[in-house]
């Protein structure tokens, strides 16, 4: 089982930020400093790519929440890429897939 | 192989036919005639050419018929011509066996024992065993012979005779002196008091061989007169006389004297007739010599057989002594015993001189300071040590005349002769020893060859008992630094374990013991007192007695004087390398109690204190007694460094114990103690917190009543099932406002979407929505119509529920719904079931679906087909079912907590 990667792209003025692996209780302090320093950055899109996690808790839908609820005071457009895996199975369980802006792949948003 | 080389008798070891020598102790050597110089050449070479001793005398043929027929022989006394120059033969014991190899006899090994001393003796015990019929007549004590052998001749021969003996100074003494006139006997027997000068005829016969006739009137050939005996010339009235040589074996032993009042006595007969009797006194003085030297020669023999079965005895001790002080032992009570010496000293070389490691008379008030010689020049030992040579003290004078500044010391111990030896091995100075007689004594070639021998095996067991102790110290250096790794890794392992702390301080406890000390305690400060929390003891005999001790004698828990109190309050770890009587003494409280306690071998002691954050909550006593070890500062400080290990791991496991303690409790107030009863329904809840956590899980469940049970009877039962977001304090305070809020808003019978909004609202009023968090859940309410029962369930964002009916098919809910918390309008998604008698309603939390094991994610299709096996069991036993499920597949730790309630139409009842 391998532990929480994130990655981040530039693309223009959107920001993707990756994760990869498992997203718990454990990382939410790693993911929450690579989202802070995106947002620090001031994009005008900012694309959270959940398609490679293998595993997401609450912890994690939270620290996502936290993001939208900032962006939407900031101005700036949440994204989100969920796949068909975990992540998808576990936002739409939750009634989060109507409420977050979740596009098909990273492609759209160019 | 050191035990060989110090061996007094001749030991050798040959190879093959040509008999090459593999292997020859010093005592073959010099038995062999091989000096030093060449000793050390001969291994390889064949026995005959390194011994040209060994041709012709009969040994080699020995050895060829050993080798040829494999059977072993033995010579008892084989002669070996070593010496030519001095033409003696030496005389062994040979004893050869045969050596087999693979391909039958390989070589040989041989002893010998030296025999030739008492050989010696025996000889002459041989001879005089032949003569004694020649010499019948002859009384062994030669002055009785000599007496009547004299009046023998003044019957036949004369009317005086004298028989004179030569003295070891030369000098002639009147050994018997016979008149025939009774009256004139006693003066005749003065003459033994005026024995004859150098001058007298006795001399010159003595010189001669030869008989000599004398004319006597009117002289005085033994000078009589001159000498004041005048008188005694004259009443003795001789006028003529004869002496004879007494000769034995070619020697002269004195001479036989007659004398006659007549002129002219002697004819030609009678210098035949006293040269015979000369001749048998001469053959008795000789038989009686020969027997006191036979005597002497047969206890110098017996002594030499007697120091050399004492060498072999002290050298078999001291093959077997393992120390210096063993060594010491050895040398002093046996040596001194082989030697007859009244003291034996023993004395090693160390850092600040010789020190005295062992002596017979080993005085208990010999003080220590007074066991170390500095070694300086000046006294017979240090001189011995510093010179490498002997230093043989013959008598008392000698020491004035040779060591004044030693001889007070040596007078007040009673002693004469002394031999100081010095000590060494490859030319390394080890030590010392010295011995000491009360009688002067002239230490004989014999008496030092000994005296080397025991000094040469005495320095190699020294040095093998030094290399000995170092390689123990070495051993034990090793294994004590093993044992306290791994002691320290086993510490944590220990410390961090699942158990109560009691428990775990006693492991610890059980870990030091023997490894680190014979005893360890551990005391901890609780409700300021300072508590023994555990304690092990190397030897487990010993706690019952420690038990029954400390309840006679109860340590002095706040006395400054107790030692764990004593550390605990001031933080300092104390060290007592030594525990003397004096401390045991001052501690006890009476004389039991001392006895107790010097009962208990105390050896040294430490106490370390347990400090966290600066303060001290209890400390580890390490107590060495059984294993005599001392501690030092070394010791110290790792028990300095358990301590610090223990001490956090205890910090950590108390504040744990704490949270988890604090945790349970909070956990216990968000659910239900137990479930209500309902009429018709079967009811469980099951409830497991994340494994490896010590904080409040975010899960809830409930049934309750929804209003007076006695009221219109519509709705009367709610039930609920929640997953708050995240853990701790925060998730805690969510999960108490979900309870309250949904039992408050059960109460007004409004629907179950109206019941969820109205949470939903509740806790954004709350928490800020910027916090997001969130729950999940469904909210049901439930009413038994005695038939069947009739759930009405809302879903917010929860996992959907699912019915079990009760032939076994798995009907699952729509579920959905959005979460709680987050947004102001939520969706809520209303479900309905409907249970018939056997029926089950199953809620769960998301610790079941998202569940992950080895075998990956657990997901709704597994619970569904375990819950399908639940069919036609009771309500608990279908939650038990889920609950084992989930746990064995992530391997009994779940990651997230899990809840499960059950509710279960019943069969048949009214």
């Amino acid at each position: 089982m391998s532990q929480l990667e994130v990655q981040r792209e530039q693309q223009g003025d959107v920001i993707v930020v990756a994760f990869r692996g498992e997203f718990d209780y454990a990382e939410v302090t790693t993911a929450q400093d690579v989202i802070d320093a995106a947002e620090a950055d001031g994009p005008a899109i900012l694309l959270l790519d959940l398609t490679d996690l293998d595993f997401l808790d609450s912890s994690a839908v939270r620290v996502i929440l936290q993001a939208d609820n900032r962006a939407r005071v900031a101005g700036r457009r949440l994204a989100l890429v969920t796949g068909t895996g975990p992540p998808h199975r576990v936002l739409s369980l939750l009634g989060l897939t109507e409420r977050l802006d979740v596009v098909a792949d990273r492609t759209v948003l160019r | 192989m050191d035990l060989l080389t110090a061996a007094p008798l001749a030991v050798g070891v040959t190879r093959g036919a040509q008999h090459l020598v593999e292997l020859l102790n010093p005592a073959a050597a010099m038995l062999l005639g091989i000096s030093a110089t060449a000793w050390p050449q001969v291994m390889g070479k064949p026995l005959r050419d390194v011994a040209p001793a060994l041709v012709g005398c009969g040994v080699l043929e020995v050895l060829d018929r050993v080798y040829a027929t494999g059977t072993p022989h033995r010579e008892p006394h084989q002669r070996i011509l070593v010496r030519e120059d001095r033409g003696e033969a030496q005389v062994v014991d040979l004893t050869c066996h045969p050596r087999y190899g693979r391909d039958g006899v390989s070589g040989l090994r041989w002893y010998g024992v030296d025999l030739t001393e008492q050989l010696q003796a025996s000889h002459r015990l041989e001879f005089l065993v032949e003569a004694g019929p020649v010499l019948l007549e002859a009384s062994l004590e030669h002055r009785d012979a000599l007496d009547r052998a004299a009046h023998l001749a003044v019957r036949a021969l004369g009317d005086l005779c004298v028989i004179n003996l030569r003295a070891p100074d030369g000098s002639l003494v009147r050994a018997a002196v016979v008149h025939a006139d009774p009256e004139l006997a006693a003066i005749a027997a003065r003459l033994r008091l005026f024995p004859p000068l150098p001058d007298s005829p006795n001399h010159q016969v003595l010189d001669s061989g030869r008989p000599m006739v004398l004319q006597l009137q009117g002289r005085d050939p033994w000078s009589l007169a001159s000498r004041g005996q005048q008188e005694l010339l004259d009443r003795l009235g001789l006028a003529s006389g004869l002496v004879v040589p007494i000769v034995a074996r070619g020697r002269m032993l004195g001479t036989f004297c007659v004398c006659s009042t007549q002129p002219d006595r002697y004819t030609d007969e009678d210098i035949a007739l006293v040269e015979g009797m000369a001749l048998r006194a001469g053959l008795a003085l000789d038989t009686a010599a020969l027997y006191d030297s036979e005597r002497q020669a047969r206890e110098l023999a017996d002594r030499a057989a007697g120091r050399a079965a004492g060498l072999l005895r002290v050298t078999a001790a001291l093959s077997g002594a393992a120390s210096p002080a063993s060594v010491a032992e050895v040398v002093a009570a046996q040596g001194a015993d082989l030697l007859g010496a009244c003291e034996g000293m023993l004395y090693v070389l160390a850092a600040g001189g010789l020190t005295l490691v062992g002596t017979t008379n080993w005085a208990p008030q010999t003080r220590r300071q007074d066991r170390t010689v500095p070694l300086s020049a000046g006294s017979p030992l240090t001189d011995a040590v510093l010179t490498g040579v002997p230093v043989w003290l013959d008598s008392y004078q000698d020491v004035l005349t040779r060591y004044p500044q030693s001889a007070a010391v040596h007078r007040a111990g009673g002693y004469e002769a002394t031999a100081c030896l010095p000590l060494a091995v490859e030319g390394t100075v080890l030590g010392a020893m010295s011995f000491s007689f009360t009688a002067p004594r002239e230490f004989t070639t014999n008496d030092r060859t000994l005296l080397l021998t025991l000094a040469g095996q005495c320095a190699q067991a020294l040095d093998r008992a030094r290399l000995y102790a170092a390689e123990q110290d070495a051993r034990a250096a090793a294994e004590r630094q093993r044992d306290r790794i791994a002691v320290l890794a086993e510490a944590s392992l220990v410390l961090d374990a699942a158990q109560s702390q009691e428990q775990r301080l006693q492991r610890l406890t059980q870990l030091a013991v023997p490894r680190l000390a014979d005893w360890c305690a551990v005391h901890l400060v609780r409700e300021g007192r300072v508590e023994q929390i555990a304690y092990a003891h190397s030897d487990p005999d010993k706690i019952s007695f420690v038990e029954q001790f400390l309840r006679r004698y109860p340590p002095p828990q706040d006395d400054a004087a107790s030692g764990a109190a004593q550390v605990i309050h001031t933080g300092t770890a104390k060290l007592i390398s030594e525990i003397s009587d004096a401390m045991l003494a001052e501690f006890a409280a009476d004389q039991t109690h001392l006895e107790l306690l010097r009962a208990l071998g105390l050896v040294s002691a430490m106490i370390v204190p347990l400090t966290v954050h600066g303060r001290t909550v209890g400390s580890i006593t390490l107590v060495a007694a059984e294993s005599g070890q001392r501690f030092g500062t070394a010791d110290l400080t790792f028990a300095q460094d358990l301590a610090t290990r223990a001490a956090l791991a205890l910090d950590n496991a108390r504040l744990y114990e704490e949270q988890r303690g604090i945790a349970a409790t909070l956990q216990a107030a968000l659910l239900p103690h137990e479930l209500p009863v309902i009429p018709g329904v079967e009811l469980a809840g099951r409830y497991v917190a994340a494994g490896e956590t010590n904080e409040v899980g975010g899960d809830l469940y409930d049934v309750f009543a929804s209003c007076d049970p006695g009221g219109s009877g519509l709705h009367p039962w709610s039930l609920v099932i929640g997953d708050v977001c995240g853990k701790g304090a925060a998730a805690a305070a969510l999960t108490a406002l979900i309870r309250y809020t949904v039992r408050a808003e059960a109460s007004h019978l409004l629907p179950p979407w109206q019941v969820l909004r109205r949470l939903n609202e509740a806790i954004i009023r709350q928490l800020a929505t910027i916090d997001a968090r969130f729950c999940t859940a469904i909210y049901g309410q439930l009413t038994p119509t005695g038939q069947d029962i009739r759930v009405t369930m809302a879903c917010a964002g929860h996992i959907a529920p699912r019915v079990l009916r009760r032939g076994g098919r798995v009907e699952v809910g729509s579920g959905g719904g959005t979460i709680l918390g987050v947004y102001a309008e939520p969706a809520l998604a209303r479900e309905d079931a409907h249970l018939n008698p056997g029926d089950t309603l199953l809620l769960v939390t998301d610790g079941v679906t998202e569940a992950r094991g080895p075998e990956g994610h657990y997901g709704e299709e597994r619970l569904d087909a375990v819950l399908a096996r639940g069919a036609g069991f009771p309500a608990g036993v279908i939650a038990d079912l889920i609950i084992e499920d989930v746990l064995g597949f992530q391997a009994g730790t779940p990651r997230d907590d899990v809840a499960v309630l059950v509710v279960q139409a019943g069969c048949g009842q009214g």
